[in-house]
Parts: C-alpha cells; sequence; structure tokens
C-alpha cells in the first residue's frame, strides 16, 4: 500500500483515503443494525456512489425500500437482510462483524445501548479489555491538523482507569490516520496553574500513568486549556512549552458534558467538520446522527473504514 | 432600557450610563499585553473611565511605551502583589470596576473568593460571565462560569443561573432563559448531570427560581437551535433555540467554550466577574483589544456606580 502514507490531516483527506482504500481493493464492508433510517440510509447511498465502501443492511425490507422510494435514494449494490425484528437485526449485524465478514457495524434504527449490549455481549465477543468510548474527530478551520476530542459519547463521568483506556482507543483512532507521533493535551483550566486540575481532575498521575505505559511515539502533557493545545503562540504568552503545546492530536477531557459541548461550540459557530466513531470493540462502530450534515455522515462512516482497516493491519497491537 | 443584542448596542449603553454617573474609576490590574494598554487608552479617551494602573511601576512604563502609549501621566499603583492591592481598593470603594490584565483568571477567582476580605457580599456569589455575539445566533450568549466555581452543585448551580439573571437586566432582558447544558437532552437516572438540570428546571416551571425562565437538560445544539430541538423530540421548551444565558456543568467546560468562539470562530467576546463589590473585567491571552474593550464595556454596565 505504497499510496496510503503519511498523516491525515482533514475531514476531505479521511474521506478520500476511504475511498482509495476501495481503490486498492481492500474495500470495507458495512453491516447496518436496523437499517430502517432515512438518515442512515441517505448516507449510506452517498458514500456508496464515491464507492467508499460496501453495505449489507439488516432490517425491515419493505420499510427501507418504502423510506428509499420516498427519500428517492438509490440503494443499488446494497445487500438487504430481510429482519422486521430489530433485535435479530442487531444480531444479525454484529455477528457478521464479529465472524469477520463485515469490517465496520453501524447504527440504524436502534437505540445506542440496545446496539452497544450486543456488542459487548461474550458471546459474540468482540470486546476488548477497554471500554467502548467515543471519538469525534474535528476539522476546524484555523486549526493545522485534525482535533480529535473524546470523550463526548460514551463514559459520563470516567475515573482514572477509564481515562486511560478512552485515551488508548483514541490513539488507535489516531494510529488509523496514521500520525506519528500523537500528541496528547488533557485539558484543564489554568494550564497547570492550580492545584484544582492537578488534584480534582488527576492530571499529573494521569501523565504518569501515561509515561509509565511507555506507548511508543506519543506524547502527553497536560493540564492544557484548548487556546495553549492549539496555539504555540497563545502557549508562549503563557510560558508553556513541551512537545505538544500548539500542535495536539487529541484532547482527552474529563467528563461527558465537556467534551460534548465543546465540540458541539466548535461544530456550530467555528464550522468545524465533524467525524464520529466508537472505538474499543474488535470492530469499529459508526453511527450518524439526523443532525449531522451530509458532509459528517460521510466522514464518520470513512473515519470507521479507516480504523476498521488499521485494525485489520495487526493495528490492534499496541494499545490494545 | 431597551434590549441589547449587540456590543455595539452595549457599549452604547455603557457610555450612557457614564454620561450620567461620569467616568468611572478602573484598576487596570497587571496589564502584560499591548492589547490590555491599547484597550484601556481607548477607554480613557473615548471617557468611560479614569484609570489607575497597578503593577510594578517600571514594567508598566515599559510595557506603556512598548505599546505605543505614555502612561507616566496617569495614576499608578506601584505593587508587587497588584490582585491583592486592587481587590482592596474595590472592597473599599475606591475604584468602581477592574480589568484583569495578566494575573490568570483562577488566581483573580481564589482571591476574592476569600471570605475574610468581603469582597463578596455575604449570601451572594461572584461568577465570571462570558458574552459572545455571533453572527450564527440571534442574541447575545452569556455563558458561565468559566473560572469561579470548579464543580458546582445544584444550589451554587442555581445561584450561577441567578446571578447570570441579575447580569441580564443591566442588559435589557428582564427575564432572562437560561439553558442548563448536558451532552444529551434526554433525562437519564444514571447521568447526574441530566437529573439535576431536569431538577432545577422544574423548580423554575413551578416558579421557586424568580426572574429567569430555565430548561434543562439540552444539549448544546438543542439550546441555540429549536429546529434540532424539534428534531430530537423537545417541542414545548421556552428555551430551546432562543436561550440568553447558557449554563456549563463544568468550570472547563465553560472554559473550552469561550477558547473554542474567542479562536476559531469570528464572534466578538467580552468576560466579566459579577457579584463581588466591583465588576472583574477579564480578559484572555486570546483577546484581541477590540473584545478586551467589550469585557471594560461590561463591566461598566454591571458596576453599581
Amino acid at each position: 500500500m505504497d499510496d496510503l502514507s503519511g498523516p491525515i490531516h482533514s475531514s476531505d483527506q479521511i474521506i478520500a483515503e476511504a475511498r482509495k482504500l476501495s481503490a486498492f481493493g481492500r474495500k470495507k464492508m458495512v453491516a447496518v443494525a436496523a437499517a430502517q433510517d432515512i438518515d442512515v440510509l441517505g448516507a449510506l447511498a452517498s458514500a456508496k456512489a464515491e464507492n467508499i465502501f460496501d453495505a449489507t443492511l439488516f432490517g425491515d425490507r419493505s420499510l427501507i425500500e418504502r423510506m428509499a422510494v420516498e427519500g428517492r435514494i438509490t440503494l443499488a449494490g446494497m445487500n438487504i437482510i430481510n429482519e422486521p425484528d430489530v433485535k435479530k437485526a442487531i444480531y444479525g449485524a454484529v455477528k457478521m462483524a464479529a465472524e469477520g465478514d463485515a469490517d465496520v457495524i453501524m447504527k440504524g434504527f436502534v437505540s445506542t445501548s440496545a446496539l452497544l449490549k450486543t456488542v459487548l455481549s461474550k458471546e459474540l465477543n468482540l470486546r476488548t479489555k477497554n471500554t467502548l468510548s467515543h471519538v469525534a474527530v474535528l476539522d476546524i478551520p484555523g486549526y493545522h491538523k485534525l482535533f480529535s476530542m473524546t470523550d463526548g459519547g460514551m463514559v459520563v463521568r470516567p475515573d482514572i482507569e477509564q481515562k486511560i483506556q478512552i485515551l488508548e482507543n483514541a490513539i488507535l483512532v489516531g494510529r488509523a490516520l496514521r500520525l506519528n507521533p500523537v500528541k496528547v493535551a488533557i485539558s484543564g483550566t489554568v494550564d497547570g496553574y492550580f492545584e484544582y486540575d492537578k488534584t480534582a481532575l488527576g492530571c499529573t498521575e494521569l501523565i504518569d500513568r501515561i509515561d509509565a505505559l511507555a506507548i511508543k511515539n506519543v506524547f502527553a502533557q497536560g493540564p492544557l486549556t484548548l487556546d495553549a493545545a492549539t496555539s504555540s503562540e497563545i502557549a508562549q504568552m503563557k510560558r508553556l512549552s513541551g512537545p505538544v503545546v500548539g500542535d495536539a492530536d487529541i484532547y482527552l477531557m474529563h467528563t461527558i458534558e465537556e467534551c460534548n459541548i465543546v465540540a458541539k461550540a466548535l461544530i456550530n459557530f467555528a464550522d468545524a467538520v465533524f467525524a464520529g466513531v466508537i472505538v474499543g470493540a474488535r470492530a469499529p462502530v459508526s453511527l450518524v446522527s439526523r443532525t449531522d450534515t451530509a458532509k459528517n455522515k460521510k466522514a464518520s462512516v470513512s473515519l470507521a473504514c479507516l480504523v476498521a482497516e488499521y485494525y485489520q493491519g495487526g493495528g490492534m497491537g499496541g494499545a490494545q | 432600557m431597551s434590549n441589547m443584542r449587540t456590543f455595539k448596542e452595549l457599549l452604547a449603553g455603557a457610555k450612557e450610563k457614564v454620561k450620567s454617573s461620569g467616568p468611572m474609576r478602573m484598576a487596570i490590574l497587571a496589564p502584560s499585553r499591548s492589547e490590555h494598554i491599547e484597550a484601556a487608552m481607548k477607554a480613557i479617551s473615548e471617557g468611560y473611565i479614569k484609570s489607575i494602573f497597578i503593577g510594578r511601576k517600571n514594567d508598566l512604563i515599559r510595557l506603556g511605551s512598548d505599546s505605543g502609549f505614555d502612561i507616566g501621566g496617569s495614576e499608578i499603583v506601584d505593587s508587587a502583589k497588584p490582585a491583592e492591592e486592587a481587590i482592596s481598593l474595590a472592597t473599599n470603594g475606591k475604584i468602581d470596576l477592574i480589568l484583569n490584565g495578566g494575573i490568570p483568571v483562577r488566581e483573580i477567582a481564589q482571591a476574592i473568593g476569600k471570605k475574610e476580605i468581603g469582597f463578596i457580599p455575604e449570601g451572594r456569589i461572584a461568577t465570571h460571565i462570558a458574552v459572545f455575539e455571533s453572527s450564527k445566533y440571534h442574541k447575545l450568549m452569556l455563558v458561565t462560569d468559566a473560572a469561579c466555581i470548579p464543580s458546582p452543585d445544584a444550589a451554587q448551580k442555581i445561584a450561577i443561573v441567578e446571578n447570570a439573571a441579575a447580569f441580564a437586566r443591566l442588559l435589557g432582558i428582564p427575564r432572562a432563559k437560561a439553558a442548563l447544558l448536558a451532552a444529551v437532552e434526554a433525562i437519564y437516572p444514571a447521568v447526574p448531570v441530566t437529573m439535576e438540570a431536569a431538577a432545577i428546571a422544574k423548580m423554575s416551571e413551578r416558579g421557586q427560581i424568580k426572574d429567569v425562565i430555565i430548561d434543562g437538560p439540552l444539549s448544546f445544539d438543542c439550546a441555540i437551535s429549536a429546529e434540532v430541538a424539534h428534531q430530537k423530540g423537545i417541542k414545548d421548551s421556552p428555551v430551546a433555540g432562543d436561550a440568553d444565558i447558557f449554563v456549563t456543568p463544568t468550570i472547563e467546560t465553560a472554559d473550552g467554550i469561550y477558547k473554542a468562539m474567542a479562536m476559531f470562530t469570528k464572534a466578538l467576546a467580552g468576560g466579566v466577574i459579577f457579584g463581588g463589590q466591583a465588576p472583574i473585567a477579564t480578559s484572555y491571552e486570546v483577546d484581541s483589544a477590540e473584545n478586551i474593550m467589550h469585557s471594560i464595556g461590561l463591566a461598566i454596565l454591571a458596576s453599581v456606580k
């Protein structure tokens, strides 16, 4: 795969790289759990039209077909497996991934928790030692690289063990984006000035633990505010130095709310393009929301394909 | 007073206020960048304030001349502990407002929080309120609290909302709409932030919290868009899509919003710590002289003078 090299630095590149995988004969198969969801079908069709991946739709065939007609969505080339029972549709999609016939699991018209419960079931064996976490990869106009924020979707109030796992999951996504090194900033209010950040937020302990893991080519620093993490000019004004300031790839945040709300500020007010993926299982889980733009949806599934490709290249090793 | 929707209107309101009160006495606390001097000089020349510079005298004069201003003629308080000095001047009524230059805002918050100094009147709280004007939202956004209370409990959250609503009244908003932000808009027993927000919203609905309309939990996109709220099943919220005040669950969240808005959007910004003996105009490294002037305007409107 000589043509797939160098770090990925934009959402357009995420989509282009997923397309390249297809061109190189490594096209990904996406298994959709309960595909009777018009937003999901729309996202699939637009990605399919660009030959980004193949899809198998588990769900209520008649509903799916009716939605496609109503939404003027073409389902050409997508395999539909008729399974009107939602539980069975989930099971079918997850099992397909567990058996290695699908690379990505995509959420359709089901609750996230019902889907993830099946992903984590012992029987299907997709579970790893890590918790599942959400990584929001943001392409922010004005920042020189992709900015991955975590976890704004899964773990409500992570303890230190969970923060380490959330970080490991995010590093996998960073590796899938071929970042080397991966630079991790840990959030805080005041760049390490105060005991509050060091103790209540556990930044010092967290950094020690990350250092002790000695993950190759990962630098971690914190606490850092968003501006210090993303602007070396501002970091300099604050007299901060280090390998991460002004150049962070990953922003590890302390609560689900902090991550979710700040990411939404960037998406809604800074026109950041957003790609999200759930990692921590042996197959990435992709979910798109009704309120995502078409580009966000396409970037999200493309990102999941890149993560799957990384796993299949043996990439689970280091951090898992 | 009419409702202010832009910083232009807000600065006009501040000008109106100083017309009757006379220029306000502002302590310029440890300025560290030319933007601080520039904003202060503009505020002086336009008649908003009379200023007292507080910090190391030599540093102040050097920074002034580096910024192209001679501040030798201004009142200067030579102090190695400028924050304490400014807070004490405010507590004794010698000044009307403070502009924080280069002291980290958390350090200010800790200094004013000490009970024995009496900066915050008994039974009140001081909180940080950030104000944004974005072309992507139809009114000013008040985001709180990015500086003072790290991880507020329910009672503190109510006090934060009430303080922001009191500030909003000074901007001509008699009964502000406040969104209690969360990651989701649904209420889940397993997610404490959503349970707490729902309880506070219920208190508001029953009239237990006066002069403000509160709803929550609301995700940020629901708080700013009625359409998104509707799509996500929130159909009769009095706040969704029209919030004036955005209350974050933690201090890092509000700080993150401030940095996101100031760094990566074209939004205009300003901030003030409100509730103490004198308002404190805040400035961050990301702020332009224009944004610092906005903070001064907010503090003038917040001043009791």
